[in-house]
């Protein structure tokens, strides 16, 4: 409990550094946040040098659009990834690239990539990891096909052949055990 | 509406993986302002996402902070140029920041220095004060040591000079232990006495010197116990010198009961 409310106590301070438009808190943010974000672009984007275009878009947009951010509706972190998010997507859009996620619409990839996501799970978190390994294989594909592929759960439910509705429950199932284990 | 339904409808997870269109995110956020449930679980999701996500962190390129640092500040530049009028909701550039922390730690500066002048200043016109005080004292006293000089001067002036006989008048049964002396130049008949331990004459009493020539008293004036020889009317004849106690302002002729001291020439 303490522990989480001291990041409290820090992500509050770096939302007022950021709408005070503090550069330095920027740089800390990033240096928290960054990877964690980047992560999910470059999986996305499927593109080291796209991934680094969209990482600067939407680290200038978290900037520029520090003043609407609102920490009532929800986590700082949320809300930079959501911008990350649709600036992967925007460029894909713009450049005409083909979203990974054609890429991985072959069944054996598509079942490959899980497991290659973890790949490159950070060591110091090695603990955590075979946590989440315990995760059923099926949750653990859902999770990260809508997280880190950009996947709709439309898509999803084309893609696995499954009722949207067994999708979005299936999600929250996967997600609560998440949360158990994290 | 069923909170726990729509909870557990998994729209709150599609909301924090980013898979929900602008109007559904609208709807999760305001159902969110008004449910605390509501709110508390997606915070619970929003947490979880996020250890996700940096479970799963990787290294963007070294280069990429400076670089978003650098494009942050060649946009404040341009802005403090004009070069580019952006209405932004809150555009506060760092270059104005920065004038606006100087400019308030000049203005802090600044009282903080006036407050201690201030004060200096306090001290100082207080000193001040003192010192004038204490001037305008020393200056009283300047007056009153060189009257009490130019007084001892000319008694001693008096006292010194040869023109002058001293008389020295014995006292009476009255009062045996007191003495006066009168210092008295016969040429030019200036007179003065000393009188000062004489006893306190009591209110509404003076004491007053006569002058006796011939067995007459002549009224030499009245003086007062004042620490200062003092000088009397101008006697040209005497054989004799008394001092009697008489009402203030003195007597046409001496009342002989209340004799004090006596001298003859």
């Amino acid at each position: 409990m303490n522990n989480a409310s001291n990041i409290q106590a820090t992500e509050e301070a770096l939302i007022i550094g950021l709408q005070a438009q503090d550069s330095s808190v920027l740089k800390l943010i990033y240096e928290k946040y960054a990877s964690a974000l980047y992560g999910v672009i470059t999986r996305l984007v499927n593109d080291d040098h796209l991934a680094e275009d969209v990482l600067q878009e939407a680290f200038l947009k978290i900037w520029n659009n520090a003043a609407s951010y609102e920490a009532e509706k929800g986590r700082l972190f949320t809300w930079m990834m959501n911008i990350c998010r649709n600036a992967a997507i925007d460029k894909l859009r713009s450049k005409g690239v083909k979203n990974s996620k054609q890429t991985a619409s072959d069944e054996s990839v598509l079942l490959e990539n899980p497991t290659k996501i973890y790949d490159d799970i950070k060591p110091d978190t090695i603990g955590l990891k075979e946590l989440v390994d315990k995760l059923k294989p099926e949750w653990k594909q859902l999770v990260d096909l809508i997280y880190f592929k950009g996947y709709t759960h439309q898509e999803v439910a084309e893609e696995l052949n499954m009722p949207l509705g067994t999708v979005k429950t299936r999600l929250r199932s996967a997600i609560t055990e998440l949360r158990n284990i994290i | 509406m069923n909170i726990n339904e729509y909870i557990s409808s998994g729209i709150l997870e599609l909301y924090v993986t980013g898979d929900l269109s602008q109007a559904e995110r609208l709807e999760v956020e305001a159902l969110a302002a008004k449910h605390p449930e509501i709110r508390k679980e997606l915070t619970a999701i929003e947490e979880a996402m996020e250890k996700y996500a940096m479970l799963h962190a990787v290294e963007p390129p070294v280069s990429t902070l400076n670089t978003i640092l650098n494009k942050i500040e060649q946009t404040q530049q341009q802005e403090v140029k004009g070069k580019i009028v952006q209405m932004q909701p809150q555009p506060k550039s760092n270059i104005l920041r920065l004038l606006a922390y100087a400019a308030s730690i000049l203005l802090f500066l600044s009282v903080a220095t006036n407050i201690y002048y201030f004060n200096k200043y306090k001290t100082v016109s207080s000193e001040l004060a003192d010192i004038r005080e204490d001037n305008t004292f020393m200056a009283g006293e300047m007056e009153t040591l060189k009257a009490n000089y130019q007084n001892l001067e000319s008694e001693v002036n008096i006292v010194k000079n040869p023109e002058f006989i001293a008389i020295t008048m014995k006292g009476l049964p009255i009062s045996p232990t007191s003495t006066s002396v009168v210092y008295w130049d016969k040429a030019n008949g200036d007179l003065y006495v000393n009188a000062n331990n004489l006893p306190a004459p009591g209110p509404g009493k003076q004491y007053q010197l006569w002058a006796l020539k011939d067995g007459k008293p002549i009224d030499a004036g009245v003086f007062d116990i004042n620490g200062n020889i003092q000088q009397m009317k101008h006697i040209s004849e005497a054989d004799a010198f008394a001092v009697t106690l008489e009402p203030v302002g003195g007597s046409v002729a001496p009342t002989l009961e209340l004799l004090y001291v006596y001298a003859g020439v």
